[in-house]
């Protein structure tokens, strides 16, 4: 009896691990098309994917480039990505995905709403990837890997990601634009980036495409549908608002010298007083040089000064100009990218009034100060 | 009429070859008899017969014991029970025709140099190491504690092995009552043979735990004294150099018996070292298959790169290529303890090297994994007592991350702290001083307080003297 | 029995992995749903609500700690013994309706999150065998778990709640207040389900084990140091996700999106994710141990084996979400027996120090 009670309880634990073994099923990496990038086109019925996949196949060394793109066309992004998946022949995986593209055709022409509410009620995709709207179509773009001898996703991401803060820019990621475009005025933006030959170097490859990527220009959306593109000096004038932002540099002639500034830290300032919203931006400035900025600024004295009055007033001056001019674009197209709506919801709650309230009846005062530190 | 013990005696011995037997007279007619090979034939003619064969009137044997037997040790044996168990240690027994017996001890002195253990070794501190002989033990334990509360009961356990067991501890530290119960408990084992203090051990776990040691082993008696001196007790077994102490504490296989002739700061460091290599080992294989399986966006990418050029051409899945190295690993483990250590580090090299680069080589298994599997291997043994039960967990916890993910690997870490959460023995839990929390006992869990800055005994461990300084 | 006590600090850690182990999935985004950015002031709202009955609670503690006598016994001396079944009977849907929100978020979350496909059975089977371990096991052993394990969770939800803070704009919290005091306080009552998580203390109320007569202050530090936390993960959650987040239905898989800025990192939020789920664990083990107990009192069984009956009943109990989905199943309850729960969690903590002071005293008297 109790042999046969023991064999009975060993078939059971055994079935019970079966059992459990197979009820849950989980994919492999090597089953997954692991996509770390994605340029979103517009296709004649749909959308056009290209998208960045993990590809291994050069031993357990990893060495030159490990991806390929995989261009796919769907009615939407679903169907486009379905397609990725019979043509990798593995379950395509956006877990690990850094980036998306968008190729000038789709925002420049069609509301591309649904292609990003695809991507942010995605549970495996992180919110905090990086986005942003492409010079031509974002297949060129994903498609340079060769060119740069290296990821563009990983390139490009680093470029948005890493360089924000420190080269002047305000970088977008993906919760950021979509809440933009959800919330109050419905505007928000995106970096433009673009593609620049440089002179080929490989004297193996002498038709071998080279060059790099710059990202000095934005795109205004409003509602996920095409605004307006600011060109590079309004896109430098935007960074001057967000106080997160540093490394600006401004020249000036106007003491007899050249001089060039740097912008070490920076505190803007906005709030409400009446129906007027008042933005005061002091940027702590010092000469550039090629020392690393943050040594010498420790250890020079605080009261030594080096740039003349006249450089400061000249460079003020043209931070106000260029300020303004994309307050004043703000109001000539109507979006809102400085967050004036939101300042005015912080007092006085949201509401559809406010929300729809246009850019004109929202008057700016704007003050540039310039202090050297 | 009725039998004499002696007549009983020689009826229980005859045909034994080993036995010698030898007729004195020395005023009343005495018979000699001791076992040839246990006994040390100088001490047998020195302390029992050279005074015998030369002396004359001794009117009966009370009177031989006190004037005549040269020995350290000789007693009057009443019953033939506890004549047969001195007899078959070695006493030479003198009986007198009326069947009364005197045993003197004539113990041979063969064994083992006392020596440096070779499972626990030190950089620095007392290299001396418990032998089989139960009474250098003894010594080796009284020569570091000159006290008079330092006590041992001596009884006998197996039915036919009778060995001798000790039960060591000091007086006024101990608490009595575990003392009591112990003694209950190992007088009350029933059975053929005590061939070492581990057999004890399965005897001693109230428990009836299957997988984690609940006893103290030690082969060092500085390690032994110094468990003493918190309250524990000590059993020592004839025949074994692993002295058991009771109770026993998980966090006790963190600490190596270096840590206390360390600075503190580096014999934290040490343990902080020990208890994450383990916890990786246990856990690092599951994660790294359940982390393929399942969660590949936990891995870094440019990690998961490299996994994924390195098992492109494995023909096992993930679970299976990690199984395969955990069991090959525990069979070079398994081997190199079996191998004649002449051979042992020649193979164990052929197997580590040859053996792990060929599989990659040959493509059986991933790069990535064999490194995991070796890391994890390496770190367990940082946990001398529990190497093996841990290796196992490891097993089951892969299989268990494999199977079921994240979701697996955390049950599985949840029902092991529960199980050892709730093992308790001899009021002593077994994750003190951490569940329950005893503040006072973490001076030396896995942080340590400076020596001279320990002035309380661990509360975790019964004892009667709170306070380390008198 | 020995293998239940559990020490007043031990039970200050279960509890406070007991508030941070079920409002970080499901209901920020329901609260959200309901009042906006004003979410943490609902939860503010109902913390400062349990506070007041937790306090009356600790006092009851304290009341017992001569005759450390059990609820059952308290109420069927004071209450008669049929309102004390009814209220285990209340006690048990609770613990069980709990039980299976908790596992069903946790189902959602390995499903959607850690990409663990499964069905309903296998999954909630194992978690279930725990459960009915613990109880075999002991309180104590579930306690000491807690105790060794607390330090690690909070670290790891700690460090969740905190990785997102240089993203995110406090600001967008004002107006403080935007959705209406009275919308608040009711979506409080509305999803009262999630509060009161000192429930699980009424079952071990005879064997806590309190040092130098200190009950207050470890177990309302605890609850102090829980709110903070809850509230604060609401606040970071809701003004990280604005408008989105009563979209998100598993907040702290989500919040830690910024968790390592550099992307091409891995998600090592999710393995402090993975360690936050031990308290999960823990809570449903609680909760299970509790169920267990109800039915203990109500059809007064006891032995040291589990009983077989019961451990298949609440098994039964806990496949529920196998044929109702658990939003439907909660707002069932909710819509049915609010006013009976309610009392049960809000009143019966309120009356618990005179009701222990009468079967004191009435023990007393029939001494």
């Amino acid at each position: 009896m109790s042999n046969i009670k023991r064999i009975a309880v060993f078939v059971v634990i055994i079935l019970f691990v079966v059992l459990v073994a197979s009820s849950f099923v989980g994919s492999e990496i090597l089953d997954r098309a692991i996509i770390i990038g994605l340029g979103v086109d517009k296709a004649e019925n749909g959308v056009k994917i290209t998208a960045e996949v993990v590809s291994p196949g050069n031993g357990s060394e990893q060495i030159g480039t490990y991806s390929k793109t995989v261009t796919a066309v769907g009615d939407s992004v679903g169907q486009a990505l379905n397609r990725i998946a019979e043509l990798t022949g593995k379950e395509a995986s956006l877990g690990r995905c850094l980036l998306i593209v968008l190729g000038q055709d789709l925002y420049e022409n069609v509301d591309f709403s649904d292609v990003i509410e695809y991507f942010i009620r995605s549970d495996s995709f992180k919110e905090s990837s990086a986005i942003c709207c492409s010079q031509g179509s974002a297949e060129d773009i994903m498609n340079k890997g060769s060119a740069l001898s290296q990821s563009v996703s990983l390139a490009l991401t680093a470029l948005i990601q890493d360089q924000s803060e420190k080269v002047a820019i305000v970088t977008n990621n993906l919760l950021d634009y979509t809440l933009s475009q959800r919330e109050l005025f419905k505007t928000g933006f995106l970096n433009k980036v673009s593609f620049v030959s440089s002179q080929n170097t490989d004297s193996n490859n002498p038709d071998k495409d080279q060059g790099y990527f710059v990202l000095d220009e934005t795109v205004v959306f409003k509602s996920n549908r095409y605004l307006y593109s600011m060109d590079k000096e309004e896109t430098k004038a935007y960074a001057l608002f967000d106080d997160k932002v540093l490394g600006d540099t401004f020249s000036s002639d106007a003491s007899g010298k050249l001089l060039t500034l740097n912008v070490n830290s920076k505190k803007v300032d906005k709030k409400i007083n009446g129906n007027q919203v008042e933005i005061n931006i002091k940027l702590y400035a010092k000469l550039a040089r090629t020392d690393s900025a943050d040594v010498e600024g420790i250890f020079v004295s605080k009261d030594k000064t080096e740039i003349p009055k006249e450089t400061i007033d000249d460079i003020t001056n043209y931070a106000t100009t260029i300020a303004e001019t994309l307050i004043n674009k703000q109001i000539e197209y109507n979006f809102d990218i400085l967050d004036i709506h939101e300042l005015f919801r912080q007092k006085q709650g949201t509401s559809e009034e406010l929300s729809n309230k246009p850019m004109s009846e929202l008057p700016v005062k704007l003050k540039v100060e310039i202090v050297e530190k | 009429m009725k039998e004499n013990n002696l007549q009983k005696f020689l009826a229980i011995y005859s045909g034994d070859d080993d036995v010698r037997i030898r007729e004195v007279s020395c005023g009343i007619e005495l018979t000699v008899v001791c076992l040839d090979t246990m006994c040390d034939d100088k001490k047998v003619s020195s302390y029992v017969l050279q005074p015998l064969v030369y002396a004359e009137g001794a009117t009966d044997i009370s009177a031989v014991k006190t004037t005549l037997m040269a020995g350290a040790v000789v007693s009057k044996t009443v019953n033939l029970q506890s004549a047969i168990e001195d007899f078959v240690n070695g006493y030479t027994l003198v009986w007198d025709s009326k069947g009364n017996c005197l045993s003197v001890d004539t113990r041979t002195t063969i064994g083992r140099a006392v020596a440096e253990p070779p499972t626990s070794m030190v950089l620095r501190g007392p290299r001396e190491g418990f032998v089989e002989d139960l009474k250098v033990n003894i010594t080796l334990l009284r020569k570091r504690l000159k006290t008079t509360s330092f006590k041992a009961i001596n009884i006998n356990v197996g039915k036919y092995t009778n060995t001798a067991v000790s039960i060591c501890y000091i007086d006024g530290i101990a608490d009595q009552t575990i003392v009591e119960k112990i003694t209950q408990q190992l007088q009350a084992i029933d059975t053929d043979a005590i061939l070492d203090s581990s057999y004890l051990a399965r005897y001693l776990d109230t428990n009836k735990t299957i997988l984690f040691r609940r006893v103290g082993i030690t082969e060092k008696p500085d390690i032994a004294v110094a468990k003493m001196i918190e309250g524990r007790v000590a059993i020592v077994v004839d025949g074994s150099p692993m002295v058991l102490t009771l109770p026993y504490l998980f966090v006790e296989d963190m600490q190596s018996p270096g840590d206390y002739y360390e600075n503190s700061s580096i014999t934290v460091f040490g343990r902080i070292l020990r208890f994450v290599s383990v916890l990786a080992s246990v856990l690092l294989p599951s994660l790294y298959v359940c982390l393929q399986v399942y969660n590949y966006q936990i891995i870094p990418l440019k990690f998961l790169i490299t996994i994924m050029n390195a098992s492109e051409a494995i023909p096992f899945s993930p679970l299976a290529e990690m199984l395969l190295v955990l069991i090959i690993f525990d069979i070079l483990r398994e081997a190199n303890l079996r191998m004649p250590s002449a051979v042992g580090i020649s193979l164990s090299l052929v197997g580590a090297i040859v053996l792990g680069d060929a599989a990659v080589k040959a493509g059986l298994l991933g790069a990535p994994a064999v490194m995991i599997g070796a890391l994890s291997g390496i770190g367990l043994f940082t946990l001398p007592d529990n190497t093996l039960v841990m290796s196992l967990m490891r097993l089951i916890v892969t299989f268990l991350g494999g199977v079921m993910g994240l979701l697996g690997v955390t049950l599985a870490t949840i029902v092991t702290l529960l199980y050892l959460a709730s093992l308790q023995n001899n009021k002593t839990p077994f994750l003190a001083p951490f569940a329950p929390n005893i503040p006072n006992d973490r001076q030396d869990a896995i942080g340590q307080k400076p020596v001279p800055d320990m002035d309380k005994r661990p509360e975790s461990i019964p004892n009667e003297n709170k306070t380390r300084r008198g | 029995m020995e293998k239940n006590k559990v020490g007043i600090n031990q039970l200050a850690l279960m509890y406070l992995l007991a508030i941070a182990g079920g409002k970080f999935l499901n209901l920020p985004s329901i609260l959200a749903k309901d009042v906006g950015h004003d979410s943490w002031l609902t939860l503010l709202f109902g913390f400062v609500f349990d506070a007041v009955c937790l306090t009356f609670l600790l006092w009851a503690i304290k009341l017992n700690q001569k005759k450390q006598l059990d609820l059952s016994t308290i109420l069927d001396k004071t209450v008669s013994k049929v309102v004390s079944k009814i209220i285990m009977v209340l006690f048990f849907v609770i613990f069980i309706i709990r039980t299976n929100i908790l596992l069903a978020s946790c189902y959602k979350l390995f499903a959607v999150t850690f990409d663990v496909s499964t069905n309903w059975i296998v999954y909630a089977l194992p978690i279930a065998a725990i459960g009915f371990l613990a109880v075999q096991l002991g309180f104590n052993s579930i306690a000491r778990t807690s105790q060794l394990l607390f330090g690690i969770i909070f670290l790891a939800v700690l460090v969740l709640i905190l990785s997102p803070v240089t993203q995110v704009e406090f600001t967008s919290l004002l107006p403080i207040g935007e959705a209406g005091f009275g919308k608040i306080v009711g979506t409080f009552f509305k999803r009262s389900f999630w509060f009161s998580d000192y429930l699980f203390i009424y079952f071990v109320f005879d064997s806590i084990k309190v040092k130098n007569n200190r009950v207050f202050l470890p177990i309302l530090s605890a609850f102090a140091v829980g709110a903070v936390m809850t509230i604060a993960m609401n606040a970071i959650f809701v003004s990280l996700y604005g408008s989105l987040s009563q979209d998100i239905e598993l907040a702290l898989s989500k919040i830690g999106v910024y968790f390592v800025s550099n992307s091409s990192n891995g998600r090592w939020d999710w393995i402090t994710l993975s360690v936050w789920l031990i308290s999960v664990f823990l809570k449903i083990m609680v909760f299970i141990y509790c169920a267990y107990k109800c039915l203990e009192k109500l059809f007064e069984f006891k032995s040291a084996k589990l009983n077989v009956y019961a451990v298949i009943f609440i098994t039964l109990t806990l496949m529920l979400p196998m044929f109702v989905s658990t939003d439907m199943l909660l707002s069932t309850v909710v819509a049915w027996g609010m006013i009976p729960f309610c009392i049960v969690q809000y009143l019966l903590p309120i009356s618990m120090p005179f009701l222990t002071k009468l079967a004191n005293s009435k023990l007393e008297k029939s001494v």
